[in-house]
């Protein structure tokens, strides 16, 4: 479970994120008139990572095929809209994107840290504190780098990334 | 204008996926799901081949019709030092609520050990001897063949998943069913009292 939300979630959508570099200036321009300030590409990647959340979600997976496959296709997306959307968004679009998502790790973390029980049936216990501990260092260290690029945009990598483009 | 478009279309998708995965906005976990699905559909008992404490075998949901008794499953295996500790104890205790209210002939007690390989019908004996078990009121048995284990797990929900220490983590919880051979119910510890009663008063 730690492994599946911790390690390859970030990686699929990193792999999209990669994939979506490679677009060309066409369709970049094309996709734009239909992103306007990244506002559709930043409600696509929160809804996805929303999703991968439920914790239904995160037991379905490992049962059923289909699932599976929109898991990698939609987190994938996800990390594509993410890389074409970041830049053109100004700091409402992206504070919409980061305060639905970083407060919905917390709480699912704390979640998953707090419960009496285990809410995934098909993942271990101390699998399920694990990944509630490593939900919860993301998200705040996601708070702290959006805190500190708010404050010192310079410093900011992705805000770099995209002045590059 | 073609963003708000987009927009919409991602919002709607992402409302519908949320709501198909959460049953309607009903839940949010697998456990969940399968005690809504359990007392919707009332799936009936499947008929695999079960082996009970004194090696006799059965068919399971032809004994439940022969029956005709309301049957309360739980799922263990004999050498779980927790949870099953816990259904062990509730089951004591509703062993007792049974006889107390005179309802041998109404109700029985099923524990079905998923570990077959372990839990031979010795080790099932001994372990109901262990538990103070009446073999009128409260069963142990076990799959005769390891192969159906997959369909009875399935049928009632029950995930099991092996830990690093040799045993199991399972989710726990008793299963209802009535004398039809249909699973009705899923109850947490202690809600079943108010059934057991439901059942006197009928009596």
């Amino acid at each position: 479970m730690a492994l599946h939300m911790l390690v390859q979630f970030p990686l699929i959508l990193i792999a999209g994120w990669l994939l979506a570099q490679g677009l060309s200036g066409k369709t970049r321009a094309r996709l734009k008139q239909w992103n306007h300030a990244g506002i559709s590409g930043m409600l696509l990647a929160s809804m996805v990572l929303m999703f991968w959340m439920i914790p239904r979600a995160l037991d379905i997976v490992l049962t059923d095929v289909v699932m599976e496959s929109w898991k990698f296709i939609s987190l994938a997306l996800a990390g594509a809209a993410l890389e074409l959307s970041w830049g053109p968004a100004g700091m409402i679009v992206r504070g919409f994107f980061l305060g639905n998502v970083l407060p919905m790790m917390m709480v699912v973390g704390w979640l998953y840290i707090e419960a009496p029980v285990r809410i995934c049936n098909a993942y271990l216990t101390d699998d399920q504190l694990r990944a509630g501990s490593g939900l919860l260092v993301f998200a705040m260290a996601g708070s702290v780098v959006w805190l500190l690029a708010f404050f010192f945009p310079q410093n900011n990598f992705l805000e770099k990334h995209a002045s590059n483009q | 204008m073609r963003t708000v478009l987009v927009s919409a279309i991602f919002l709607v998708l992402g409302i519908w996926a949320t709501w198909a995965i959460t049953g309607g906005f009903e839940l949010l976990t697998t456990e969940q799901a399968r005690r809504l699905d359990i007392s919707r559909k009332q799936p009936p008992v499947p008929g695999v081949r079960l082996i009970e404490q004194s090696g006799q075998a059965f068919r399971f949901g032809a004994w439940v019709r022969e029956g005709n008794k309301y049957l309360i499953v739980d799922f263990i295996y004999t050498s779980c030092q927790t949870l099953c500790r816990s259904l062990g104890t509730e089951f004591q205790r509703l062993q007792q609520r049974i006889i107390e209210h005179g309802l041998q002939g109404g109700v029985h007690l099923l524990s079905v050990s998923f570990d077959p390989a372990h839990d031979t019908p010795a080790v099932l004996q001994q372990y109901a001897r262990h538990m103070r078990a009446m073999p009128e009121v409260w069963t142990f048995a076990t799959v005769g063949d390891v192969r159906e284990l997959d369909v009875l797990l399935k049928t009632f929900g029950v995930t099991v998943i092996p830990d690093r220490l040799g045993g199991f983590q399972h989710n726990a919880a008793l299963v209802w069913v009535a004398p039809s051979g249909k699973l009705v119910r899923v109850a947490d510890f202690g809600s079943s009292d108010s059934w057991l009663n439901e059942l006197k008063r009928q009596n």
